[in-house]
């Protein structure tokens, strides 16, 4: 379990457009936060931000006790162990098997080839790769190519990779907007167990409404970069989530007169 | 190109029926010798290709612009590998029989220096069009740059890489001929022989050989280019 915080964050590309503005909040040890927004909201560029994929213009990430920003190559290599992502589009070598897939997890803690290959990693290792793979229930396409499995399995399969990984600290990025609503639910569902029994803290982007609501303890709206709503889920009513959504004129309107 | 004149031209139809006329029918007495040259020059072709190609690899890597460790090492291998695609190879055959003296040798190091050119080439854009994903993923991960090579990059551009190096295969066999008539060992050096002999008979016979074995290359590496490129797809 680590904490997360992010400090008066902004991220402006070399465009001159601004990704994320003056964005705030605390992840406490074990809680599931859900970043809620629309399309081009700035949630996977926080995402990005928070593992260091993407440089960051003002403000500070911290995961745990060291900051993203000041972090040298060795600390961030580390900080990154610790730290698993889920990927909208699953990101998965696709010319390789299920199994040497879920293996890689364990790059980040490996020095030297043996990890290169399944057939020289060590026993111990393929077997809690094979385990991983138990978990999600995909042990029967162990040996298959990745890209001849469906969305669902693939998205599976990196949830198995990152299980391999065994980060405290757990990013996903838009985990079902690649799948159709039922291999959707069952994404989030063996995700949320995930979270739950490994004690993890959880920060997960999503733009569905009704996804947010069953899973968050937390949600954070975001809309053009900025913090719109953040409050436990069960004290947040439709109409407040719905605003977030409207289209850039009434919301305009509602922003001059708040 | 003034020297090309009709008149020219039209003498020349007459000596080409000449030359036939001398060459027809080809000479097989010494076919033995001339299929044992030709597998020569397959085997400089071959084994030029195959350190051309092995050479390249690494070569790459330091050239793309995602894999390499230093912009410093890009622009340098980037250089090295435009270096080696200027100098034709029968230049870089000269060259070699300069070094180590007439015979195969110095044609498999200038088919070796020919292949890191077009290989070095195709492999280090081929990295550079990898999708990022899977990389950003490994990198995130927190795996170290050479475990990302090779459990991402290489992966991914294995079958083009082995696609780019048939054809690199196909070309060196063919230079390879032509190395020969250099000196460079092979078959070429038979044709040379029999062409200053006046022996067109003989090598009519050498043409022919070297014909069937171009060919028999071109068509095996084409299948298994559709076999490689039939996987990658499916």
């Amino acid at each position: 379990m680590l904490s997360l915080t992010v400090h008066q964050l902004s991220k402006h590309y070399p465009t001159g457009t601004a990704a994320l503005k003056n964005v705030s909040f605390v992840a406490q040890p074990g809680e599931g936060i859900v970043l809620l927004g629309s399309n081009g909201s700035g949630k996977s560029t926080l995402l990005r931000c928070i593992v260091g994929l993407e440089s960051i213009s003002q403000g500070s990430i911290c995961v745990g006790q060291t900051s993203i920003a000041t972090a040298d190559a060795a600390q961030l290599r580390r900080l990154r162990r610790q730290i698993g992502i889920v990927f909208q589009r699953f990101n998965l070598v696709s010319s390789l098997s299920a199994f040497h897939n879920v293996l890689q997890g364990a790059l980040g803690r490996s020095k030297g080839p043996r990890y290169w290959l399944p057939a020289t990693a060590p026993q111990l290792e393929r077997e809690r790769a094979m385990h991983c793979l138990d978990r999600v229930r995909l042990a029967h396409v162990a040996q298959q190519r990745v890209d001849t499995l469906s969305g669902g399995q693939q998205q599976r399969v990196a949830i198995a990779r990152m299980l391999m990984q065994d980060p405290s600290l757990l990013l996903i990025d838009e985990p079902v907007a690649s799948l159709d609503p039922k291999a959707g639910r069952e994404t989030m569902d063996l995700l949320w167990d995930i979270v739950r029994e490994r004690k993890l803290t959880a920060v997960c982007t999503l733009h569905q409404l009704d996804l947010a609501k069953d899973y968050a303890d937390r949600i954070i709206g975001l809309r053009q970069g900025a913090v719109q709503i953040d409050a436990p889920t069960s004290l947040l009513t439709d109409h407040e989530l719905s605003w977030l959504y409207e289209s850039s004129q009434p919301l305009a309107i509602a922003e001059a007169t708040s | 190109m003034t020297e090309l004149t009709p008149l020219r031209v039209w003498k020349g139809v007459f000596r080409l029926w000449d030359f036939l006329d001398q060459a027809l029918p080809p000479d097989p007495s010494r076919l033995g010798r001339v299929i044992q040259a030709t597998l020569e020059t397959f085997e400089m072709g071959l084994v030029g290709t195959v350190f051309g190609a092995l050479l390249s690899l690494p070569l790459a890597i330091g050239a793309a612009k995602n894999t390499t460790p230093s912009p410093w090492l890009s622009f340098l291998s980037r250089g090295f590998i435009t270096l080696l695609r200027v100098v034709p190879d029968l230049i870089w055959g000269l060259i070699f029989i300069i070094v180590v003296g007439l015979g195969p040798a110095a044609g498999v190091m200038a088919l070796t220096a020919d292949t890191m050119g077009f290989c070095g080439k195709f492999f280090a854009e081929r990295i550079e069009e990898i999708e990022p994903d899977p990389v950003d993923a490994l990198r995130a991960i927190g795996a170290s740059e050479a475990s990302i090579i090779f459990g991402a990059i290489l992966p991914a551009a294995l079958p083009s890489m082995v696609a780019s190096t048939l054809f690199a295969l196909e070309a060196s066999v063919r230079s390879a001929v032509v190395l020969g008539l250099v000196g460079a060992g092979g078959i070429g050096v038979e044709l040379a022989t029999s062409m200053q002999l006046l022996r067109y008979d003989e090598a009519f016979m050498v043409i022919i050989v070297i014909f069937v074995v171009v060919l028999t290359v071109e068509q095996v590496s084409s299948l298994i280019r559709k076999q490689i490129i039939g996987n990658h797809s499916a």
